[in-house]
């Protein structure tokens, strides 16, 4: 599946980058999540001005990773944080 | 894409911050004034010039950039500030998590809205007693536990979360059970301490509340699930996170390693806070930093160690030192390893 929207983080949510990981909370709830390196990438580039094209090809050039690859799972990993609500489009 | 609320994962984020200075949880003092006199509250210094919302901007500003995520408001009492909802929904707008600690007598109907709109995490608020005698008796103010109980009822009905705490004392003590029934009819999150707090200038005097010991053990008979062992490879051994992933800023802008912990290491009208905290730490700051746990000479050998809860910051207020045994912790790790071992003993005599 490709998704050719710009996706943007939902604004319940409030996240800081602590050296280059980036920490999740829900603003009125007591949950944490804690993203990987690339997962980091992707929901700091997700500013709503970005396709996911622009943001895996940003995935390529920082990370050792095969462009359609890439594209994957930026892809994967957008649509997961859209079915948890997380991004919106 | 993993999601926890478990206490392990935000400890995980507590240490990873901590361990690269990130001041991930901040406590913020708007204010130092408050409507209330409560006999055993810690804030005994003088009132000085508060920070102005301008300057508060600032600083919320170069604690979004240090990558503060927790920002816990409190005072005196917050809301007595007229701009507090200026302050909060600054706060809220630079993407802090934020927190409030209230005694909850300014809380209307209109302020409960604010807050709703706010969306805290929580809004925190100390419920002394079961009944207003009790409950004003400690706060000083007549009026103040219905206020209280009000503005916990206003919150809850605007689904708000809100966490009660009280410390049990020598005269709130016999309401203990009554406390807990009125918190369950609530519906609200509660906890329950006994671990009391020097001030903020190192007086011990609020010690002076603290409850019969032999009274607490019959009520520590009664919480098995509350005062629990810990375990002796991890809690008892753990150095405190104040100064690295922990922060706490006073109304004037003094920066302390923690809320409990007067011990000044900059002043936000005179440095930013990369230079407090990064750049150029104070000699005890980078003291502070340099504590393991081999350190602590006597706690590290102490047989009650997996009973204690030491606190830096109240060792600091009762020593003068960040090493030493604080005398309180002693005694409260002392009552709890004669609780457990009575309660050894009656399982053993059951069979």
């Amino acid at each position: 599946m490709v998704i050719a929207v710009c996706p943007t983080k939902d604004k319940r949510f409030v996240w800081r980058d602590i050296a280059g990981e980036v920490v999740i909370a829900e603003r009125d709830k007591n949950t944490v999540r804690v993203l990987n390196k690339t997962g980091s990438l992707i929901w700091t580039l997700a500013d709503g001005t970005r396709q996911t094209e622009d943001i895996a090809a940003e995935v390529c050039s920082r990370f050792d990773v095969a462009p359609e690859q890439a594209r994957a799972d930026v892809d994967e990993f957008c649509q997961q944080l859209l079915d948890a609500g997380l991004f919106r489009t | 894409m993993p999601e926890t609320s478990t206490r392990h994962l935000i400890q995980s984020v507590m240490d990873r911050a901590a361990e690269h200075l990130v001041p991930l949880q901040v406590s913020l003092e708007v204010t130092q004034r408050c409507n209330l006199s409560c006999k055993h509250c810690y804030m005994d210094v003088p009132v000085e010039q508060e920070l102005s919302f301008t300057e508060l901007k600032g600083i919320l500003d170069q604690l979004a950039e240090a990558g503060t995520m927790y920002l816990l408001l409190t005072g005196g009492e917050c809301l007595v500030r007229r701009d507090f909802f200026d302050i909060a929904f600054y706060a809220k707008e630079r993407g802090f998590m934020v927190i409030l600690l209230t005694n909850g007598t300014l809380i209307t109907p209109s302020v409960a809205r604010e807050l709703k709109r706010l969306e805290p995490a929580a809004v925190g608020m100390s419920l002394h007693g079961a009944t207003a005698g009790t409950h004003d008796g400690i706060t000083r103010r007549r009026g103040s536990f219905v206020s209280t109980i009000r503005a916990i009822k206003l919150l809850k009905g605007l689904g708000v979360t809100v966490s009660l705490q009280t410390l049990l004392m020598d005269s709130n003590i016999h309401e203990a059970e009554a406390i807990k029934s009125l918190v369950q009819r609530l519906e609200v999150s509660h906890l329950l301490s006994y671990d009391f707090v020097p001030t903020r200038s190192g007086s011990l005097n609020p010690y002076q509340y603290e409850a019969d010991l032999t009274e607490l053990s019959r009520y520590l008979n009664y919480e098995s699930q509350e005062a629990g062992p810990a375990d002796a490879e991890s809690e008892g051994k753990e150095v405190c996170k104040a100064g690295q992933g922990i922060c706490s800023i006073s109304a004037a802008g003094d920066v302390f390693p923690c809320l409990m912990m007067p011990m000044k290491v900059g002043n936000l009208r005179q440095a930013t806070f990369a230079e407090i905290w990064k750049d150029n730490p104070s000699p005890e700051l980078t003291y502070l930093r340099s504590i393991t746990w081999e350190d602590l000479t006597s706690c590290k050998n102490c047989n009650l160690a997996r009973y204690c809860r030491r606190c830096m910051g109240v060792a600091y207020s009762e020593t003068g030192e960040l090493t030493k045994p604080a005398p309180s912790a002693c005694r409260n790790a002392a009552l709890k390893a004669e609780f457990f071992k009575r309660k050894t003993c009656y399982e053993k005599s059951r069979g």
